[in-house]
């Protein structure tokens, strides 16, 4: 018997699911009453979408690798969506950033009761969370620069290039994003 | 007939993002270690950008890293854009190098390095 649903539809809906539930996570922070809710929430949305779409952006890399028709074109247009919400993450990320060090603000906090959650956590969350826009734009414009040839001729070792500096892009952002809401966890800014 | 890229172009890309990151990493073990002089310049670097006085400085930070990214970047181009390279050696070489980065930078290991106390940044 022919499937009912095909198994293209049932993946895109429990995306879209996923994505909800995802989403719904910093915009609960509604309910919080902290001086920096807007800004928090602007981080947590932006961060959450950057993280999704760069899910997305990872699937990407498969056709490419396969050598697919059209897979250059759609991964560089994601991949210039996932580089644009990195960027804006890390606006938003600075802006709190400023509440996060402000007098008897979060950093303090953590420093008088638990210092190594400001070390282990914020302080490497803060750096590796800026290793995705080198690697991105690169990869962007490795893709800019040889699609053509990606195109013609699949045998080329410079898919394998994009694919791991999109890869290291995706860990650092998860590094970022999980460290982040491990922290939120403890002490919200 | 188009015109083929030479494979030079993304050695420099490679070596760019290295450098940068390296940067960026380097001016924060500096602003711990000598902090009278490192934050003095840090924060006048990072002091064009809104909210610096806030951000502290890791603004400075940020743009030394973003800086000695994209200088290098356009210079690297230039030097390398005419020459082949084998794709399999970098891969490797940057992949190892970006992970042990990535290992350095976290203060538990760069503690242990230097032997600083945990109430250190």
């Amino acid at each position: 018997m022919k499937p009912i649903f095909s198994a293209r539809d049932l993946a895109v809906t429990q995306a879209c699911v996923a994505a909800l539930l995802f989403i719904l996570m910093p915009i609960l922070h509604l309910i919080d009453n902290s001086q920096y809710k807007w800004l928090s929430m602007f981080h947590g949305i932006g961060a959450t979408l950057t993280v999704l779409l760069s899910c997305y952006m990872l699937h990407l890399i498969y056709p490419l690798l396969r050598g697919k028709v059209g897979a250059v074109k759609r991964l560089k247009l994601i991949l210039l969506l996932v580089n644009i919400l990195t960027l804006a993450s890390i606006v938003t990320a600075n802006w709190l950033y400023i509440g996060y060090r402000a007098p008897d603000g979060a950093r303090q906090w953590f420093i008088y009761h638990h210092p190594s959650i400001h070390l282990i956590l914020m302080e490497y969350k803060e750096f590796v969370a800026l290793f995705p826009v080198p690697l991105g734009i690169g990869a962007l414009w490795i893709l800019h620069r040889f699609g053509k040839e990606m195109e013609q001729s699949s045998n080329t070792g410079i898919s394998s290039v994009v694919a791991i500096l999109l890869t290291l892009m995706w860990i650092c952002l998860m590094i970022g994003f999980v460290f982040g809401l491990a922290m939120v966890k403890i002490k919200g800014v | 007939m188009m015109k083929q890229r030479k494979t030079g172009e993304i050695l420099a890309v490679f070596i760019s993002i290295f450098l940068g990151l390296s940067t960026l990493i380097t001016s924060h073990i500096w602003s711990i270690t000598n902090p009278t002089t490192a934050n003095y310049f840090l924060l006048k670097v990072g002091s064009w950008l809104p909210g610096w006085w806030g951000i502290g400085t890791y603004a400075g930070k940020e743009m030394v890293g973003f800086i000695v990214w994209i200088v290098s970047w356009i210079i690297f181009h230039f030097i390398f854009k005419n020459i082949q390279i084998s794709l399999v050696k970098w891969i490797s070489i940057f992949v190892f190098s970006m992970f042990a980065l990535m290992i350095l930078i976290w203060p538990p290991i760069y503690h242990a390095i230097w032997g600083w106390l945990p109430t250190k940044p």
